[in-house]
């Protein structure tokens, strides 16, 4: 509609085509844009209506026989008086939250190891960066497989020490608090690799200049990093903490393959409540109001990320 | 005699004998189908990988081409359930897990095959649908009076022990089963050869909260009285009924065998318990009677095969012995253009002699012929031992036949990998258990006031599936 | 070793300052915990299976392709492995040309609505896949995509838009709009000097774009299992299957994860200096 509106614009005669070129400030930018958003819009958009559409009814698929009508806000409602569904709200924002606040500061500290000069920092960039180029699910059953009592190397190793110290073999995946923990760890394993590449790559783009003049000030080592580099780093932080944070959300083969929300339901985030209402239970109903309520908390979350991050860069540029 | 070349002899045997069985004609009608390719969708599970060595044979003779599509065990009822419901017919061949059979049969994403059987154009004379034992037949593939799936394999679930490790530990295991094997027997053997500093643990159980469906069940029935069979979890007027003293006993029994698991097994699958059994770590462990052959008795495994007892779960305190039916069969998508052409396949597969030959590599039994036959005396005895419960005691309605089954085995699993990780009780986790059932069967529409339509409960007359193959509709 | 030390800035073009042994004891630290599990299972997998299910890990056994001839001659995973390779290849070029423009609209022009151009298209990354599974499932099948290498080629397409959209924004943001004038006053058209001047100097950046995207896709699962099976099947969904499908067999697992990790282990082995400097906006600066 955009498009049309300012098409019309130009007062001189020129063919429709030419109107659409660089030379049309206002347009051009739309029609560089068009593709994206028509794939966007084709593969988005209809899922979005879909599920809007859904999430008013009581569709169980694998039940055609039940009689469809129209509920309202009902699903929703009924979601709202869930216990199951704030514990999953729960489990999800923790692992989420705890899971990139340690990527995060984990990722930056290598990062800045990595800034001093160090012999073979490529070849060891690449050993750090391996856990990132796996697949999730490989990442998920190595892990299954550290796990695993005997041949994992998780058990006869920490766990043989922690016998050995009179503690007795760690139930990393059976202690319901535990378990989330030992997720967390595997999602930090992961992930702190792309934190760390976001992050490296964002100091090395941060120019000389200001530290120079903060030495002639002979400003300690903490106030530079506070008052210089984070700043500076802010558009490569916006970046990896909001990707990350729409991931960690929605993380699905490391809970699938290494605990199935399990033991008891201490490991169910959202998103296996939702497989299993969508895919087990076919639930359609519900599933669709669930993930439309999914949606709705981590758009505020990314809001809120990038409000905070991008409102300063623009005024330190 | 080494197990090993014991196989190679029976299979010596079984070669000769099949080799006077006459090979299927394909008829004059079949040859149609010729350049036809059917999809099949079935679990990576042993007793199909044992039947698919055989499909270069039909793809020779009947000229239709086989596609498999193996899905691991845990996505195959949703992926199947997603085609069938957006009704795609791109699968044509759907194995169907007898659990499932309500679900898709009723939601009527399944044809009935019953036309096609007494079709001659499509069926080998030799076929014999009687040859089936008639329970396992109808336990299989029969909902509503109508006849869906074939079945390709059935049996009880069972414990397997190691034979030479009570040996070591100076007692004897049962041969096979009798009444004399109970829950405290089990746990008083594993207890005796417990011992976890040289590697050997007395029960790898399965408590994570996808199994408990298919492994703390046969727990459950166990510990009924001969007077509440029938009312395991819901009564005559569908009401639940699970919240009583026999879930909480079987509920704290299946736990008390934790005191064999490592600290850190809550969450273990039928992956691992079996792992840790094939590796030599552990005395006893859950099995299926289909698996038995891929799992423990494959022949590549020295620390294991033919050293183990294959028993049936143990029965409870008030005699009763679990009568699990467990079963897989292939049904036809009702969506499908090539319906003559994918009965055709079934029909093959379920014949006596695919049937007969496949037992050497792990599939099992449905037919009478082959339960009876020398190759499974001598390759697979435990099958022979099984055939009399599966023909007169086992109840195709243990996992009751509704709908609603998934949604009661998860809210099993769950309750009671709650109690096993100590977070509550077996009394809360039954009380747990009959309110969210009852929710389940009230969006079931099962207390909808007035309603008389209401399905049979057919496990309280078993009777009902010992009908002929033949006369199913 | 002090707090301080640690976060002691150093611009690349600072001067070396003596290192420090805990410098390295750290980075060692790092790169063990981050490599010995893949090591471990590289090593499984070339195990044969009595040492793959021993109940202590096996540290010296004789190397076997037992798992590998499995899966490449009973399986044919080859097959899969090249529908991944082909979906892979083809959804990171395409993402990235198409993304490529819309980034550069977003970078350069000061239109209204921008910014919430810019804030919807990463929402479009923000659903779980299984909340869109069942509506993508119902366009694939009208539009017969089921099952085929193009179906996901466009799926992956369209999911990774937000992500190159978003990495190539603050790339081309950087680059100073007067070469492009110049080259314009010069008499090239907008595209030839885009072609002639931009797009070089982004090419690190897009080339560190373009690896990312090609692990998020050659990597992607939930999809993969639920829209292909036969024809179009790729390596994710395959190895879950026959790995541990039904009982665990790691050595099979192992052989499996040498197969699927190989190719983009050996790709960011090559690339990781374009990957780094390209990420680092490997640009011209004041």
């Amino acid at each position: 509609m955009v498009e049309v509106s300012m098409a019309s614009a130009p007062a001189e005669r020129k063919s429709f085509w030419s109107k659409l070129g660089p030379s049309n400030k206002k347009v051009f930018p739309w029609v560089l844009m068009a593709p994206t958003l028509i794939i966007l819009v084709g593969i988005g958009i209809y899922p979005f209506l879909y599920a809007l559409n859904i999430a008013s009814q009581n569709i169980i698929l694998s039940k055609p026989y039940i009689p469809r009508f129209d509920v309202g806000l009902y699903q929703y409602q009924l979601l709202m008086h869930d216990p199951e569904f704030w514990k999953a709200l729960r489990v999800t924002l923790l692992f989420t939250i705890e899971a990139v606040f340690i990527e995060f500061w984990l990722g930056l500290g290598l990062a800045l190891l990595f800034q001093r000069s160090i012999r073979g920092a490529s070849v060891m960039r690449i050993f750090i960066l391996i856990p990132m180029i796996l697949p999730p699910l490989v990442a998920a059953l190595i892990w299954r497989y550290m796990f695993f009592p005997g041949a994992g190397l998780v058990t006869h190793y920490v766990g043989g020490l922690s016998e050995w110290l009179g503690f007795g073999q760690i139930p990393f995946l059976s202690d319901p608090t535990l378990a989330l923990q030992t997720l967390i760890f595997v999602d930090v394993w992961e992930w702190t690799p792309f934190m760390f590449l976001m992050l490296s790559a964002g100091l090395a783009s941060i120019p000389r200049q200001p530290y120079e003049a903060a030495e002639i000030d002979g400003a300690s080592a903490w106030r530079v990093f506070w008052t210089i580099t984070m700043p500076l780093l802010r558009p490569a932080i916006l970046i990896a903490v909001v990707i990350r944070t729409m991931d960690a959300f929605r993380t699905f083969e490391l809970i699938v393959v290494m605990t199935r929300g399990g033991p008891g339901n201490a490991t169910t985030t959202l998103n296996v409540l939702l497989t299993k209402t969508g895919l087990e239970f076919f639930d359609a109903s519900k599933a669709a109001a669930l993930s439309l309520l999914m949606m709705m908390v981590i758009i505020v979350m990314s809001f809120v990320f990038i409000r905070v991050f991008r409102s300063k860069t623009e005024v330190a540029e | 005699m080494s197990i090993i070349t014991k196989y190679g002899f029976a299979a010596t045997i079984a070669a000769s004998f099949v080799s006077v069985t006459p090979v299927m004609a394909q008829t004059e009608y079949q040859k149609k189908f010729e350049g036809v390719e059917l999809n099949v969708m079935n679990p990576a599970f042993p007793q199909f990988a044992a039947l698919w060595k055989f499909l270069p044979e039909f793809e020779e003779q009947y000229g239709i081409k086989i596609n498999v599509d193996e899905i691991p065990f845990d996505q195959l009822r949703q992926k199947s359930l997603v085609e069938m419901q957006q009704g795609t017919g791109r699968v044509d061949v759907f194995a169907v897990d007898v659990m499932w059979l309500a679900e898709y049969a009723a939601a009527g994403f399944l044809a009935p095959v019953k036309q096609y059987v007494d079709n001659p154009e499509l069926t080998a004379e030799g076929y014999d649908i009687d040859d089936f034992l008639p329970r396992v037949l109808s336990g299989t593939g029969v909902y509503n009076d109508t006849l869906y799936t074939i079945p390709i394999g059935a049996g009880p679930v069972g414990t397997t022990f190691r034979g030479d490790v009570a040996e070591a530990a100076g007692f004897t295991l049962p041969e096979k089963f009798d009444d004399s094997f109970t829950t405290e027997y089990m746990y008083e053997a594993a207890s005796k050869v417990h011992n976890p500093e040289n590697g050997m643990i007395g029960f790898a159980n399965v408590p994570g909260r996808w199994f408990w469906g298919v492994t703390y069940l046969p727990y459950l029935y166990a510990f009924q009285t001969p007077e509440t069979k029938g009312d395991e979890y819901v009564g005559e007027d569908w009401k639940i009924t699970i919240n009583n003293q026999h879930t909480i006993d079987s509920i704290d029994y299946y736990v008390s065998l934790k005191d064999f698991m490592p600290a850190d097994s809550a969450n273990w699958g039928i992956g691992e318990a079996t792992q840790l059994y094939q590796s030599g770590g552990a005395f006893g462990v859950w099995n299926y009677q289909d698996f038995i052959t891929g799992f423990f008795e494959d022949g590549g495994n020295a620390t294991i095969n033919g050293k183990n007892k294959h028993l049936h779960t143990p029965a409870g305190p008030h005699g009763v012995i679990d009568p699990w039916f467990g079963s897989w069969g292939m049904g036809i998508s009702v969506d499908t253009e090539k319906k003559e052409a994918a009965w055709t396949f079934i029909q093959w597969l379920t014949s006596k002699a695919i049937q007969e030959r496949a037992i050497e590599f792990g599939a099992g039994p449905s037919r009478h012929s082959t339960y009876k036959s020398e190759t499974v005396a001598e390759i697979a005895p435990w099958w022979t031992d099984t055939y009399e419960f599966m023909l007169t005691e086992t109840n195709p309605d243990e996992r009751i036949r509704t709908p609603e089954w998934a949604e009661i085995s998860d809210i099993m699993g769950e309750e009671g990998n709650r109690v096993w990780i100590g977070e509550i009780d077996a009394a809360e986790a039954a009380a747990n258990m009959e309110k969210k059932m009852t929710n389940v069967m009230r969006r079931g529409g099962y207390f909808i006031p007035g309603r008389t339509d209401l399905p049979k409960q057919l496990w309280r007359d078993l009777t009902y599936y010992d009908r002929l193959p033949s006369e199913w509709n | 070793m002090s707090f301080q030390d640690l976060y002691k800035i150093e611009s690349p073009a600072a001067p070396h300052k003596p290192k420090n042994w805990w410098v390295y004891v750290i980075i060692l630290l790092v790169c063990f915990v981050n490599f010995m599990p893949y090591l471990w299972i590289v090593m499984t997998g070339l195990m044969d299976r009595e040492a793959a299910t021993a109940s202590t890990p096996t540290w010296f056994f004789k190397p076997t392709f037992e798992a590998f001839h499995f899966l490449i001659v009973e399986k044919g995973i080859m097959y899969n492995f090249m529908n991944s390779t082909i979906v892979a290849v083809a959804s990171t070029f395409f993402s990235v040309v198409i993304g490529m423009f819309c980034a550069y609209a977003l970078a350069r022009y000061d239109f209204t609505g921008r910014d919430d151009v810019s804030f919807w298209v990463l929402t479009n990354r923000m659903m779980p896949p299984v909340a869109i599974l069942l509506p993508i499932f119902i366009t694939f099948q009208t539009l017969k995509l089921l099952d085929t290498r193009l179906g996901l080629i466009i799926l992956y397409t369209a999911m990774q838009l937000p992500f190159v959209v978003w990495m190539l924004t603050g790339y081309f943001r950087d680059i100073p709009k007067r070469y492009e004038e110049s080259a314009m006053v010069d008499g090239d058209t907008w595209f030839q000097a885009f072609r002639k001047v931009t797009l070089p100097l982004m090419m690190p950046s897009i080339t560190a774009t373009s690896i990312f995207v090609m692990i998020l896709s050659w990597n992607e699962f939930a999809f993969a299992t639920f829209l292909t099976s036969i024809e179009a099947k790729t390596m994710p969904p395959s190895i879950m299957a026959y790995s541990i499908g039904a009982s665990i067999q790691w050595n099979i697992l192992g052989a499996a994860v040498i197969l699927i990790t190989a190719p983009l282990v050996l790709f960011v082995l090559i690339m990781q200096r374009q990957l780094i400097s390209g990420l680092s906006q490997g640009v011209v600066k004041e």
